[in-house]
């Protein structure tokens, strides 16, 4: 959650989700967002401190 | 009703603390469960509590800040987190049996060494005995930050440093104080401190918890469900997830929040202290003179480190007898016997009388404070 609040408090999109299987067995958080913001979250994310377990690219349906 | 037992819990809480717990109960799902907007919600107000605590005990991660159902429970936790088979604890006579009772239990099951420092005539902890007591291969030193008897402060910074220049670890019971002494676990370099949400912070009971330093490993008390590496036979270790197997007390800590932000609304912890110490200074003054009344704790010799507390005796009067006549007299809600406190009341010689303890709050008036000033007196003088 503090990766919300980092994003949201700098104006980064992308939105929390279940964590996908490909990415971590069992249950958890992640945070959802376009490939090409990887490096801009990851500053934002080493700015504010908040610790970060894995940065994965995987192919996410998108509904609506 | 007079409610003078803010000690024991806040009974009047902030109409701020109110409205949060009841939004949270017909809005919040489960923190760390899941991605739903409720379950969302949760998490955010879970990471909004964290981060109060966090700033108002000064511990610099809030993901070090750990919840629990109570202070209690944390003290078990960190005790039993911390201290290994063998090793030695310093403690005081000050403690609550939260403290004393899983101290015995780790000397009983681990043979862990617990030594006691003890008081002066007026209940403050005798910190020559201490430090000698705080020797290398001492792994901690626990200690409240104010009695819950006299309400006497502790010094936790020197005590602190006595435990670091000894190797040791410094944990302190602030289960009295968060919310109306200042803290700041950095500045003052506590290593895990404990707290409930339910007395100073004005939150709802079943909030509690510990804020840990960077670097201070407590070992996992309570294993189960994390939502988070579900795989995994063990418990996961990472912060703050280490500590808090289970759902957490969300609607509980959107209270917690909510009362956090109010005291600092009104000044923060120096500001709401002073103004719950002048009431309980109008209350030993009130009644410090009359014949046939003993007051414990620090007032007449140092009332800077008194808290908010009035602890006395009436003559050779059973406290509960005192007690209930404070209530049935006079609508007086305070609370008498052995608050949990067998060492300080040893050391008080006040183990059969019990003691009246009167304790003061945010929302008492000095109108109130009078009012029981001279009702004790009326008691005393018959």
């Amino acid at each position: 959650m503090s990766c919300e609040e980092c994003c949201q408090r700098r104006g980064l999109g992308g939105r929390m989700i279940p964590v996908p299987g490909e990415v971590a067995a069992g249950c958890g958080l992640a945070w959802k967002t376009a490939p090409e913001a990887r490096e801009e979250l990851a500053a934002a994310l080493e700015a504010d401190g908040v610790p970060v377990e894995a940065m994965t690219v995987i192919e996410l349906l998108e509904f609506r | 009703m007079i409610y003078l037992d803010n000690a024991a819990t806040t009974m009047r809480k902030p109409q701020e603390v109110v409205d949060a717990v009841v939004a949270a109960l017909g809005s919040l799902g489960n923190a760390g469960r899941g991605a739903s907007a409720g379950a969302l919600d949760a998490s955010r107000t879970v990471l909004r509590c964290r981060e109060a605590v966090a700033a108002l005990l000064g511990c610099p991660r809030a993901d070090h800040v750990c919840f629990s159902a109570n202070s209690t429970a944390a003290l078990n936790a960190a005790l039993s987190g911390l201290v290994g088979p063998g090793e030695r604890v310093v403690t005081t006579v000050l403690e609550h049996n939260s403290v004393l009772r899983p101290l015995a239990r780790l000397a009983d099951e681990r043979g862990v060494e617990v030594a006691y420092a003890g008081c002066d005539a007026h209940g403050f902890l005798d910190m020559e005995e201490l430090e000698r007591l705080v020797c290398p291969g001492t792994r901690l030193v626990a200690v409240t930050h104010g009695s819950n008897v006299t309400g006497n402060l502790v010094d936790v910074a020197r005590v602190a440093e006595m435990a670091h220049a000894a190797g040791a670890l410094c944990l302190v019971d602030a289960s009295q104080t968060a919310g109306s002494v200042p803290l700041d676990m950095a500045a003052m370099g506590l290593d895990v401190v404990c707290f409930t949400g339910h007395k100073g912070l004005m939150g709802p009971q079943g909030t509690g918890g510990m804020a840990v330093a960077e670097g201070v490993d407590v070992r996992p008390w309570a294993e189960g469900g994390s939502g988070v590496h579900s795989f995994e036979r063990r418990h996961p270790l990472e912060w703050p997830t280490r500590l808090e197997a289970g759902t957490l007390n969300a609607h509980g800590l959107a209270g917690l929040a909510a009362g956090i932000a109010f005291i600092e609304k009104n000044g923060g912890p120096s500001a709401v202290g002073a103004r719950e110490h002048a009431l309980a200074l109008r209350l030993y003054e009130g009644v410090a003179d009359t014949p046939g009344v003993t007051v414990y704790g620090g007032w007449s010799v140092a009332p800077e480190r008194c808290g908010s507390i009035v602890a006395l005796n009436v003559d050779g009067l059973d406290s509960a007898e005192v007690a209930d006549a404070l209530a049935s007299g006079w609508g007086i809600a305070c609370r008498a016997g052995a608050h949990c406190a067998p060492l300080m009341h040893r050391a008080l010689g006040t183990e059969r009388q019990g003691i009246v303890r009167l304790s003061c709050g945010w929302f008492n008036t000095e109108e109130e404070i009078d009012v029981a000033a001279a009702a004790i007196r009326d008691i005393a003088t018959g």
